[in-house]
């Protein structure tokens, strides 16, 4: 049965000429399991609000959304607020109250509803979600995973039928989402909640929707089964963006394909190796096949690393249990916190021998995992500007490095606009030129990854590249594997206030055995050194090749 | 845990409201010195193991101060000790003095109990039985101010690594200062909205509210309650009957030791003592309980 | 309809009630607890008449962010003594929202700043005197086409009123004092107050206006184009 229908759905935000959505036509089942995904600025979070009629954007709409065979601008509003819930991106900012008790009563509240009645909602839920343990906590305590948790459950408090999330992992460590996302398919599986669901996060969502929905400039482009959508992007459109962010098992199988055809496609690791045993049975790939040469090209071209660091010379030694966090870490690194015992030097000398802000200016910098905390103006140029002045540059020069920034980044119709009112990709870009301005030979960054799409962490990822080819250092802590694997020259992992190991990313991960990327997994038993799909599917295809002929 | 924490913030407040207003009734000595051991002792009992001598110095300090300005601003009193500039310092003055330090000393450490005890969920729930919007303002505020402390701390840092504020120059440093916080200003304002947006997805502001709480009126709040409120009248009664009109000028009143005086100060003595009385005889009893374990 | 009424008039009737209990103590001349109820009682209405209106989200969302932010940067500016930016987002916060808004972030900043800095029994007065503060910076914006509000966000009008709230705060505060160490209240006990707290109150009204003239600019840019884009 369906639940919520969209029929010929416009919208049009006020003072903008083209539509954001232009007729969707969408049906969402009773108890299915929706993803929706895209790249940013394709329409999907207005789609989704518009669904929730409380927050919905304001603008002109055409078009009509059944939920329940009826319109939901007849429904009443109890209904509607109970009846959908919805979780948005941030797992901070949609926290109301300062109890966690409190938090989750807030909705039922809102309802007017009695005492006891809330009591045992809220209990009920607090008890199915495993919230039970931090129930008298305040909300400030809890770590992001916590905090998303706890906007799911005060979402599920008002026993929704419907609910519908926009990106709720994309905030969250790769822990955090797993469980969210694990939540999610319980509440799915247990529950038959009807669930719309946009991420960036495919590996791990994918395998448990039903069907996908792709969605490009504002109109759907596809709405299929996850097998099919796999289908219907490498037969149609091979270069979309969307292909990287797919689920590993998926890319490797179109990859080998023409070698070995399966009935279903894999979706998990699971399905990636049982797939990939299949089509190579027990014999082994030759050892001295091109593996080692299979490296991606933006890699193995390059003799020297750049990553390296070459002018710059660390020792840190963080002993005991006192500083093992990476952000913490990369404090130290950059001087903001005093290294609890060994020292940090930089050029050969001790950072505590720079005084004042000699060390951050033209030597080292540091991007946030916030961008938004750098920008004090009104808009990046004028923030642009004052960093200049800053720097002791000419009105001349200023206005020449500004142009050459919004060149080097393609952000220059950004500059004028105001830093929140950018998207999180187009921020970090912005972010970066402030950083850059300040003429810096390392740049430490904290989880760049966080919340961008595919498509904007290939475009970030290129920008990184073209710094390192100026010798600038760059320095990064992620949780993001896949990035570190596909990018990152030297990797390290940094565990119990140690970095145990460090070597090339080949090297790294083909060593670890857990911490290392979907790809490698699924492939390690045949092409034990390919850590990315790419190479999976390169090594595999040169070994079956020189296999076949014999 | 303490034995006060568990009572129903109603329960609590009518306490406090009958003690303090006690404490501020009367001049009288006995219920001054009454008052001072009660609050002290509670104090002591409910703050048991993180007491500051320092605070306790500054307490002395402050009732010393009391005591001995009086005298220089009143110079009413019969019994002239001496004489400091032409103007007499009386006997009177001094014990008005220190009855009046012995008030603010045991309202100030009411007062810390109360901070003890009266936790934000509690002074929340008070709030929320008033008017639940308030209760929700107050709520949110209290969500707010932890977050953008944190928030702070983090633009700071961030704008350290940019290279401001890291110089030595106080000036520099407070133009750092007022930098951050204008960038908290944005962010606070720009990310409320997203609230805002949550809380309508909640259906707020679709009708009356109802303030839910986890606390529960049990026996013993009842029995609190009941308690302080017969106390309490008892008191004023026995005011009504000549109690508790205590004079230091011209001359000290001598004190009358009659029916409603006696009940009256035995009455406050039972009511100032009775939170110490409770605690120590409930940690005995956990302890008691814990041993037969 | 019945509770607003019996409402209504427990507030009337609790000052005169105040007042008569005071004379009926007259003569023990417990100015103490007068003052204090006084206090409290005559912040009543002001939380009442919160409760009668609905109000949007969003603007009840901007009161609590603006209190929360007068209540941290209370800590945030802990490395320079007296120098606290808090009355000064009190009299924006009235200036932008009205004198309900500043009202509210006035007594609230100082009942929830107390949380962390100690409540005690100047914690009504402080309540009672930010929250003035607050309601009489929003007055003048309530005049017809915003003439009020646009006097207010004159440079000169913040030095004035900056400066000028510093003095209140001081003599209510003052008050408190008095009585405090001396429950009754004599003229003396409170002139010698307010001299010893002379050095304070030009501090105060001091810092007001530093913080007035540097915050109020941005602080009024910033929160006006959140209220235009959000539609508030």
């Amino acid at each position: 049965m369906e639940l919520l229908q969209i029929r010929h759905i416009s919208f049009t935000y006020p003072e903008q000429q083209t539509p954001a959505l232009q007729d969707i036509n969408l049906t969402v089942r009773r108890g299915e399991f929706a993803v929706m995904c895209g790249a940013s600025g394709c329409g999907k979070t207005t789609l989704l609000r518009l669904c929730k009629p409380a927050i919905a954007p304001h603008g002109t709409r055409t078009g009509d959304i059944l939920y329940n065979g009826l319109s939901l601008d007849d429904a009443d509003p109890q209904t509607k607020a109970c009846a959908i819930g919805y979780v948005g991106q941030n797992p901070e900012q949609q926290i109301v109250t300062d109890k966690v008790w409190h938090e989750l009563a807030f909705g039922l509240e809102n309802m007017g509803l009695p005492n006891d009645v809330i009591r045992r909602r809220v209990s009920e839920m607090a008890q199915f979600l495993g919230i039970q343990n931090w129930f008298h906590k305040n909300t400030d305590q809890l770590s992001g995973g916590q905090k998303q948790l706890l906007n799911l459950a005060s979402v599920m408090v008002m026993q929704p039928e419907l609910l519908i999330l926009d990106e709720p992992t994309s905030q969250l460590d790769p822990i955090g989402a797993a469980d969210f996302i694990g939540t999610l398919k319980k509440l799915n599986r247990d529950l038959g909640l009807t669930i719309l669901l946009v991420e960036h996060r495919l590996e791990e969502v994918i395998p448990a929707a039903d069907k996908v929905i792709l969605m490009e400039n504002g109109t759907v482009l596809c709405c299929d089964t996850p097998g099919g959508l796999g289908e219907y992007l490498y037969t149609n459109l091979p270069e979309h963006p969307l292909i990287d962010s797919l689920p590993s098992a998926m890319r490797i199988y179109h990859g080998l394909k023409d070698l070995s055809h399966a009935d279903t496609v894999p979706l998990t690791v699971r399905d990636g190796r049982q797939y990939l045993e299949n089509a190579l049975g027990r014999q082994q790939l030759p050892e001295n096949a091109p593996a080692d040469t299979g490296k991606t090209p933006g890699i193995s071209d390059k003799k020297a690393p750049v990553l390296e660091l070459k002018n710059v010379w660390y020792r840190f030694e963080l002993v005991g249990g006192n500083g093992s966090g990476k952000t913490t870490l990369l404090n130290v690194m950059c001087g903001i916190y005093p290294a609890y015992s060994g020292s940090v030097s930089y050029l050969g000398k001790p950072l505590r021998s720079y005084k004042g802000t000699l060390l951050y200016r033209n030597n080292m910098t540091m991007l946030p995992q916030d961008p938004q905390l750098m920008f004090v103006e009104d808009s990046i140029r004028e923030d642009y500007e004052a960093t200049c002045r800053v720097m002791g540059r000419s009105r001349e020069e200023t206005e020449q490095e500004i142009l050459h920034m919004g060149e080097l980044l393609s952000i220059a119709h950004l500059l004028d606009r105001h830093p929140y009112d950018v998207s999180g990709g187009e921020l970090q870009k912005a972010a970066l030129g402030k950083l850059l301005l300040l003429r810096p030979r390392v740049i430490f960054m904290d989880e760049p990854t966080k919340g961008l799409d595919g498509h904007s962490k290939k475009i970030l990822a290129g920008q990184l590249r073209q710094l390192t080819a100026q010798d600038i250092t760059i320095v990064m802590v992620t949780h993001d594997i896949e990035f570190a694997a596909q990018y990152g020259d030297l990797c390290g992992m940094l565990f119990d206030g140690q970095i145990i190991s460090q070597s090339p990313p080949e090297d790294f991960f083909s060593g670890n055995s857990f911490y290392t990327t979907a790809a490698n997994r699924i492939g390690r038993r045949y092409v034990p050194r390919a850590i990315t799909c790419r190479q999976v599917v390169e090594q595999v295809t040169a070994g079956m090749s020189l296999e076949e002929p014999i | 845990m303490k034995r006060f924490d568990t009572f129903h913030p109603a329960a609590l407040l009518l306490f406090y409201i009958c003690i303090l207003l006690l404490s501020m009734l009367s001049m009288d000595p006995v219920l001054l010195l009454a008052s001072v051991c009660g609050s002290i002792s509670f104090y002591c009992a409910a703050a048991y193991p993180r007491l500051s001598a320092r605070s306790g110095l500054f307490f002395c300090v402050l009732f010393l101060l009391v005591t001995v300005t009086n005298p220089l601003f009143s110079h009413n009193g019969v019994t002239v000790l001496f004489y400091l500039n032409h103007q007499p310092v009386t006997k009177e003055a001094i014990c008005c003095g220190a009855a009046l330090g012995a008030m603010l000393l045991s309202v100030l450490y009411w007062c810390r109990t109360l901070q003890i005890f009266m936790t934000s969920d509690k002074l929340l729930y008070l709030f929320g039985r008033i008017s639940p919007s308030l209760g929700l303002l107050l709520s949110m505020c209290l969500r707010f101010t932890p977050v953008f402390r944190r928030q702070y701390q983090n633009i700071h840092q961030v704008q350290k690594t940019l290279g401001y504020g890291g110089s030595d120059q106080p000036l520099d440093r407070i133009r750092c200062h007022v930098r951050s916080f204008g960038i908290l200003v944005t962010w606070s304002m720009e990310h409320a909205i997203e609230t805002a947006d949550s809380m309508n997805g909640r259906g707020y502001g679709l009708g009356q509210r109802t303030a839910f709480s986890l606390f529960c009126w049990r026996l013993r709040d009842t029995l609190l309650t009941v308690f302080c409120l017969a106390a309490t009248g008892g008191i004023l009664a026995c005011r009504a009957y000549g109690a508790l009109h205590y004079y230091y000028y011209p001359a000290m009143t001598p004190h009358i030791w009659d029916a409603p005086h006696v009940i009256c100060y035995s009455l406050v003595w039972l009511l100032m003592l009775s939170p110490v009385i409770l605690e120590g005889v409930e940690t005995l009893r956990w302890n008691y309980c814990r041993s037969a374990i | 309809m019945n509770k607003k009424i019996i409402s209504c008039c427990l507030i009337l009737l609790a000052a005169p009630l105040i007042i008569a209990m005071g004379v009926w103590m007259f003569q023990d001349r417990r100015y103490n607890l007068i003052i204090l109820a006084l206090v409290l009682v005559s912040m009543i209405p002001f939380f009442l008449s919160f409760e009668k209106r609905q109000r949007p989200t969003r603007r009840l969302m901007l009161i609590a962010v603006l209190t929360a932010l007068s209540v941290a940067s209370r800590f945030l500016f802990a490395e320079i003594p007296f120098f606290k930016p808090v009355t000064s987002i009190v009299i924006i916060t009235g200036i932008y929202l009205g004198p309900e808004a500043g009202f509210l972030c006035g007594s609230f900043s100082a009942l929830l700043s107390n949380f962390y800095f100690g409540q005690g029994p100047w914690t009504p007065f402080q309540m009672f005197v930010w929250g003035l503060v607050g309601f009489l910076s929003g007055l003048p914006s309530l005049l017809k086409n915003k003439d009020g509000r646009r006097m207010m966000e004159h440079p000169a009008a913040l030095v004035l009123w900056g400066g000028f709230s510093g003095v209140i705060y001081s003599l209510v505060m003052d008050v408190w004092t008095t009585v405090s160490a001396d429950s009754t209240f004599s003229w003396a006990r409170y002139f010698s107050a307010i001299t010893l707290s002379l050095p304070y109150t030009i501090v105060y009204g001091l810092s007001n206006i530093v913080f007035l003239l540097l915050l109020a600019k941005p602080l009024g840019k910033k929160l006006r184009r959140v209220m235009v884009k959000y539609g508030i």
